[in-house]
């Protein structure tokens, strides 16, 4: 219990430690871009809750991801409703979509979720355009520019970098809370086996709904932060493949951990692009090459890989101290 | 009336493409226990092969002869590379892998061929026939045979041989199967080149259609995944069987549905795998299986 | 380090931190991109992805860059020769990367302009960043030109209302009943350009009977065309991308239907005709603003040949007839133009040039075609179109040119 304790405590301050530092040495872009990592980061929370721990299939996170992008948007620039103001509405909005998504989910296994998400996915872009008089169509929909208090005027991107964390954090502080409480165990416990966790008490209806409940939240809050965070969306920045990155991100990450969002995150944001800038032409191979080999060197992640360096380090009797490992 | 049958016939036509790719995705599915998210690309990029092998002027037959051997190798490659360092990981590294695959053939195809698309020689005789008012493609009704066939070759490979049964066997329990003398690995290795060559055939026949691109098959996945769901993932000719359902309910949907469109008729194909899923998981000619708690 | 001397490294630390941060800071206020013997250019463009033919704009600028180049460079208004630099990123027409390409070619590469940016959606992306950033972004390649950062960009292909236009009046002058079935790209392509045929259609003969969209995502056409052949029109427009457009020409010729077919230049170059079959395709009309390029051998025209030895010489990754690396190459040809002609090596500069254009010339553009803009009335540097039709064999021009100066609407 105390190494829990101690080993939570130890990454919280140094994730504020590199946060609070980041700033310092990035430049003005630069930081803008860790910002939409950080959006990415906090869809991926979410879907590290329904994947990792619920172990639900979910090929439709950009899907809600976009639902909260298209929600703050239109509250912001239809409505006139200040930007930081929607994005509580962009996560109910995307909470209830993710509670229609996940009602199927209540008869399907693994890889027909996967499926029927998947198509979810695909048919988003097209429903946008269809609802165009709401969505702005091709078109698109800007949203008003958050601007930073007097303190920081000189520095915008600072202010909304500052604005994403603490969205993060929020969105960190309510996955924690949720994997150490009941619902948490719960999940788990029908992902390892749902007959008998069924046998044992575990309501799975209620459990696999709350899962994607609070997983779509997540999602949508990262879509909201995204949309503030670019001014401007269309259907063109919600394509299925998305929903294919965030997964990635996930697993890149490491699929049941916290940190691993972040890094996630970070990862489908920059990669990419360094891949690209390294040579136009074989950039994409690049980038794969790097996810596979990622996948075939660390299992469990690039968290993963951190959890066993950290053990090897401090030469700790009992590594597994992460909950939910997943193997 | 006449109206709605060229509306079916049409739906078939696509039904066809979609049935392609299902069945090289059933075959992966059965012999390995793997959907392989890259299939479709993997196809793409032995397709590019031949192509290129016809451009330096190798006769058609030759080059698909050829093609169809490289894909085998490629299938191979791609098991022993990236798949079975991840045999014993949780399933979603596969998932991750498979993923990888996909961007990585249709990176590897931009690279070495660029993004314009270019012309891909039919196997079928351009033109058309008619029955009554109705018109059938030379190529859709060609293809649809050449899938029929193969389908029908692979599920008797699968249900009559030893050596699919020794694959079946090597898919559905890895562990045990060394048990009885069969040689998983050798077995999941075979299986992979197979679903590579059906692969490759499958985009040698729908490329004249549907243009040869990088991104020729990306449109087409969910279809794929959606029709072998339909038609059960342990049955070839389902698999066939699933893609012209979706092909002819996607199309009728499109047409009749108003508020669809045809910009919203993917709503179709989503709709249909929900029901059948729900009402029979298994597929509409797959069979009931048994799950170990 | 003992205690007594981390202190004053620390303060030392801050303090060249900050002088870094000033002096950069003060340099943003000189021209960025541009040096005594360089200017640098950014380009951003799907150059992977289901769009990535659109890259070819991008290879395209970069030919008719690396031919001036060989050259020695621009000479500028300020008596110094510069070459080109140019930074070129992919977004996969991704809005999102767009912006993040732009800002980071803005602040880390520090380019001097934008050329060439892809796409609608991803010009009104960047508008406003532009806009606080006063960077220009000539040059567009979008089928509609008034977007949101008016005093920083300008397009380049004309607006797809113009073609339109053209569509419409050969119909009222050819066929003046006829009944129209659209295939249209649900974008704002396909949107601007039936806004412009419904308006020029207006009180005519000419009827739409049916409209189906679709998009760059469809694998297949099937279903819309059948609808459209179904709703007895006789004559079938589309506009649509070329996968997509091609399939459509060919199911119009093999389904028997066979109606009078109008198609976009975005779907009508010859290799996309010698993809879905010359026979299907004989008898469909198009437009065109760039001369007909059909050989890679040298014909005597001058641009044309020196398009077909530059595009050897930068080995694009696009063949010779693929019409969008032409404009591609005219593209870069008018901003090699309009460096030249920039009366200070300033943005400003720039950006008066490019909204005053005099009626410039352009190796691939028709004869008789010229640049032209002016500042606050005419932002469309082309505005005629020729139209053509195909006989199985080549195109054959139809008509005389079609000029619409200064009449394009937004």
């Amino acid at each position: 219990m105390r190494n829990t304790v101690v080993r939570t405590a130890t990454t919280i301050v140094g994730f504020i430690l590199v946060a609070a530092l980041l700033p310092a040495f990035l430049s003005g872009f630069q930081l803008q871009q860790v910002s939409v990592a950080i959006s990415y980061a906090i869809a991926i929370l979410g879907l590290n809750l329904l994947m990792g721990f619920a172990g639900q299939i979910c090929l439709a996170q950009g899907t809600l991801f976009g639902i909260g992008a298209y929600v703050t948007a239109i509250l912001n620039a239809t409505y006139g409703v200040h930007p930081l103001a929607t994005l509580p509405a962009a996560a109910a909005v995307s909470a209830l979509a993710g509670l229609v998504v996940g009602l199927p989910a209540l008869r399907l296994q693994g890889l027909q979720l996967a499926i029927i998400t998947f198509g979810v996915a695909a048919a988003f872009p097209q429903l946008l355009l269809k609802l165009g008089s709401w969505t702005g169509g091709v078109s698109g929909l800007p949203i008003d520019s958050l601007e930073p208090p007097e303190f920081l005027a000189d520095n915008p991107e600072l202010w909304l970098y500052l604005a994403s964390l603490g969205c993060a954090g929020v969105a960190a502080l309510i996955v924690r809370l949720v994997l150490v409480g009941d619902v948490g165990r719960a999940l788990q416990a029908q992902r390892d086996s749902s007959q008998i966790a069924e046998a044992l008490g575990v309501n799975l209806t209620k459990t696999k709904l709350w899962a994607f409940a609070i997983s779509s939240a997540l999602a949508g809050l990262g879509g909201g932060v995204f949309a503030i965070l670019n001014g401007f969306i269309s259907p063109q920045s919600f394509l299925a493949p998305l929903s294919i990155t965030i997964v990635i991100g996930s697993i890149v990450g490491g699929s049941t951990s916290i940190v691993g969002a972040f890094i996630g995150g970070l990862f489908i944001t920059f990669v990419p692009t360094w891949t690209s800038n390294i040579n136009l032409a074989l950039g994409n191979v690049i980038y794969a090459l790097a996810l596979i080999g990622i996948m075939l060197l660390a299992r469990g992640g690039v968290a993963g890989l951190l959890d066993r360096l950290t053990a090897a380090l401090t030469l700790r009797s009992n590594p597994n101290g992460k909950a939910g490992s997943t193997s | 009336m006449t109206l709605f049958v060229q509306i079916v016939v049409s739906g078939l036509a696509t039904g066809a493409i979609y049935s392609a790719l299902a069945l090289a995705l059933v075959l992966i599915f059965r012999a390995t226990n793997v959907v392989n998210f890259g299939q479709g690309e993997m196809a793409t990029f032995s397709a590019y092969c031949t192509w290129q092998l016809s451009l330096w002027g190798l006769p058609l037959w030759l080059s698909i002869a050829i093609g169809l051997i490289c894909s085998f190798v490629l299938g191979i490659l791609a098991f022993r590379l990236f798949v079975r360092p991840l045999l014993e990981a949780p399933v979603e590294a596969t998932v991750v892998v498979t993923l990888g695959m996909f961007v990585l053939f249709q990176a590897m195809v931009t690279w070495l061929w660029g993004a314009e698309q270019k012309p891909f020689p039919s196997l079928f005789p351009d033109g058309s026939f008619s029955l009554g008012d109705v018109r059938i493609l030379a190529s859709s009704a060609g293809t649809l045979l050449v899938l029929v066939v193969l389908a029908a070759a692979i599920g008797c490979l699968f249900a009559f041989t030893r050596l699919g049964l020794s694959m079946r066997a090597a898919a559905f329990d890895r562990v045990r199967s060394v048990l009885v003398g069969v040689n998983v690995e050798r077995m999941l290795m075979l299986g992979w080149g197979f679903a590579a060559v059906i692969g490759m055939v499958a985009a040698v026949l729908v490329a004249p259609r549907l243009f040869l691109s990088p991104t020729m098959m990306t449109p087409i996945l969910f279809y794929g995944l959606a029709a072998a769901t339909v038609g059960g993932w342990d049955s070839p000719l389902g698999a066939i069987a699933g893609g012209l359902l979706v092909g002819v309910s996607e199309s009728l949907g499109a047409n009749y549905i108003g508020l669809l469109g045809a910009d919203m008729r993917i709503a179709v194909p989503i709709v249909l795998t929900l029901f059948v899923l729900l009402v029979k998981p298994v597929g509409l000619f797959g069979s009931q299986k048994v799950t170990k708690l | 380090m003992r205690p007594g001397l981390r202190m004053p490294k620390m303060l030392l630390t801050a303090a060249v931190f900050a002088l870094a941060v000033g002096t950069v800071s003060a340099r943003a206020d000189q021209t960025p991109g541009i040096t005594d013997s360089t200017v640098k250019i950014g380009i951003t463009g799907p150059l992977t992805g289901p769009v990535a033919v659109v890259g070819a704009v991008a290879e395209g600028i970069r030919a008719r860059v690396e031919a001036a180049n060989a050259k020695g460079g621009v000479k500028m208004s300020d008596g110094k020769t510069r070459k080109i630099e140019l930074v070129i990123k992919d977004d996969m027409l991704d809005p999102q990367r767009t912006l993040a390409n732009v800002r980071e070619m803005v602040e880390q590469d520090k380019v001097f302009a934008l050329v060439g940016t892809a796409a609608t959606p991803n010009n009104v992306a960047i508008g406003r960043y532009i806009e606080q950033r006063k960077v220009p972004n000539v040059f567009m390649y979008s089928g509609v030109h008034k977007l949101n950062a008016p005093h920083e960009e300008i397009g380049f292909v004309p607006a797809f209302s113009t073609e339109a236009t053209s569509f419409a009046t050969y119909l009222k002058n050819n066929k003046p009943a006829a009944k129209v079935a659209i295939l249209y790209l649900n974008t704002e392509t396909g949107e601007t350009f039936m806004k412009a045929f419904d308006k020029a259609i207006e009180g005519s003969g000419v009827k739409v009977v049916d409209r189906q969209p679709v998009t760059s995502q469809d694998p297949t056409v099937e279903t819309q065309l059948t609808a459209l052949k179904a709703s007895g029109a006789d004559t079938l427009v589309i506009i649509a991308a070329p996968q997509q457009g091609g399939e459509a020409i060919r199911f119009q010729a093999e389904s028997g239907w066979k109606p009078l077919t109008l198609v976009t230049n975005l779907s009508s170059a010859y290799p996309i005709l010698q993809a879905v079959g010359l026979d299907n395709a004989k008898g469909i009309i198009t437009s065109n603003f760039l001369k007909p390029i059909v050989s890679p051998e040298k014909t005597g025209d001058a641009g044309i040949d020196q398009y077909l030895d530059d595009i050897a010489a930068a080995k694009v990754n696009f063949v010779f007839a693929n019409t969008i690396g032409q404009v591609g190459y005219a593209t870069g040809d008018a901003l090699v133009e309009a460096l030249g002609q920039m009366k200070e090596p300033t943005r400003a500069a720039l950006l008066e040039t490019v909204f005053n254009i005099q009626k410039w010339d352009n190796p691939l553009l028709l004869d008789g075609i010229k640049l032209n803009t002016k500042a606050g009335s005419d932002i469309f540097p082309i505005e005629a179109l020729q139209l053509y039709q195909f006989d199985g064999q080549k195109y054959v021009p139809v008509g005389k040119l079609l000029d619409f100066e200064g009449t394009t609407e937004e």
